[in-house]
């Protein structure tokens, strides 16, 4: 038997996360590069933007095309014709960021500009 | 005997009966080691319910903000935090584990819990959890009024002082692991985490010198800059009862010196428990 036993329920959480409705900047270039990596995709498929953690500065940017989640807890923002997700739990994290496309040879992709950032690494995947 | 739950918070002890008041965490759901490892000097793998890792957890510019004991258990995982406060890096954890059907929660009444649900008299001397710490036997135990000696944080501090244990003054971002006892816990193979770069440059470029030493002396000294004659200390906690922790030059032997008259004694904590 573990010290806990059966699970923890029942235990108060120790950290309770704030949920904001997320509104976000997605540049034309941007929106161009969203409809050309999801050319493939059906309908059903949408962009997923997550901050997981770890990385350099605690936070690290996630993308992900995946089929529309179909679980709770996700917001959904409309780029043209397809939609960008963002959970919950990332709302105030990610609330305010303006998403570009930068189509350079070297350091291109897409890039994140967050104002809820004090700190972001050298690569831009990493923030704090 | 009843337990008085009240009393009974989680502690870690030393066979004093020393009473350690700093917060425990239970990390909860799929993946709990790859999420705390994210944030971590050193990987946590998946283990048997019992066995217990350390993980260290710095700043971006690689400062110590927590090394907390890892216990895996059946439920997840339970970190014995180190700080005095509840860590703010739970914060990032708990969007990771949320988002996955995962929580943290606060773990302090864990062990009320568990002696709760238990036959209590099959543990009479509280429950043995071996390799943490000095001499590699710690005791999460019942507080209670018998036997033992009265509980204080003081009394914590005097024993991680006098033993060569870490305490909220070694943390809160202030020192490199390497210069708190705790390099043993920095592996550059975990991939990135906060405080990683600075790691890396310091194991290429510019190893770590100073290291982290206890003080024996028969007078306090005051906090601050110790300057000997192969080197300096920084005398970064309080002196109680004789004992303090300083950061020590490179140069600085261990063994007695003279400092204004009085014998102080230095000597070398290798590892931080």
């Amino acid at each position: 038997m573990g010290l806990i036993g059966a699970g923890g329920l029942g235990l108060p959480m120790a950290v309770e996360v704030e949920i904001v409705e997320v509104k976000i900047e997605v540049t034309d270039s941007a929106k161009l590069a969203i409809e050309k990596s999801m050319s493939d995709d059906g309908d059903g498929s949408v962009l997923v933007i997550s901050a997981e953690s770890g990385g350099c500065s605690g936070y690290l940017y996630d993308m992900k095309i995946v089929d529309r989640p179909v679980e709770e807890g996700y917001q959904s923002i409309s780029v043209g014709e397809r939609s960008i997700m963002i959970h919950d739990r990332d709302s105030d994290l990610l609330n305010g960021i303006v998403l570009d496309y930068k189509d350079t040879l070297m350091g291109g992709g897409f890039q994140i500009t967050n104002p809820n950032a004090d700190r972001s690494c050298g690569c831009g995947q990493s923030f704090g | 005997m009843q337990t008085d739950l009240a009393a009974v918070a989680s502690r870690l002890v030393d066979v004093m009966n020393l009473e350690d008041s700093r917060p425990t965490t239970l990390l909860e759901g799929d993946g709990v080691e790859e999420v705390l490892s994210s944030l971590s000097t050193v990987k946590i793998d998946p283990n048997p319910p019992g066995v217990i890792s350390r993980a260290v957890i710095c700043n971006p510019v690689g400062r110590t903000i927590d090394a907390p004991y890892v216990i895996h258990d059946e439920a997840g995982l339970i970190l014995l935090h180190q700080s005095q406060d509840k860590p703010e890096y739970l914060s990032s954890i708990t969007r990771n584990l949320s988002k996955k059907g995962g929580s943290v929660r606060d773990a302090s009444l864990v062990i009320a819990r568990y002696f709760h649900d238990v036959d209590e008299s099959d543990h009479p001397d509280g429950i043995l959890i071996h390799e943490i710490g000095i001499e590699n036997n710690f005791r999460i135990r019942i507080s209670s009024d018998e036997g033992g000696e009265e509980s204080s944080d003081l009394s914590f501090l005097q024993f991680a002082l006098e033993q060569g244990g870490i305490t909220e003054y070694h943390l809160g971002g202030n020192f490199l692991p390497h210069e708190i006892g705790l390099s043993d816990f920095v592996k550059l193979d975990n991939g990135c985490y906060p405080g990683q770069e600075i790691h890396a440059r310091l194991d290429s470029r510019n190893p770590v010198t100073k290291r982290l030493v206890r003080i024996r002396s028969e007078e306090p000294l005051e906090k601050g800059r110790l300057v000997t004659e192969y080197g300096k200390l920084k005398i970064f906690t309080p002196f109680v009862n004789l004992f303090a922790h300083a950061i020590a030059d490179e140069g600085v032997v261990d063994g007695v010196m003279n400092h204004k008259g009085l014998d102080v004694e230095i000597s070398t904590v290798h590892s931080a428990f």
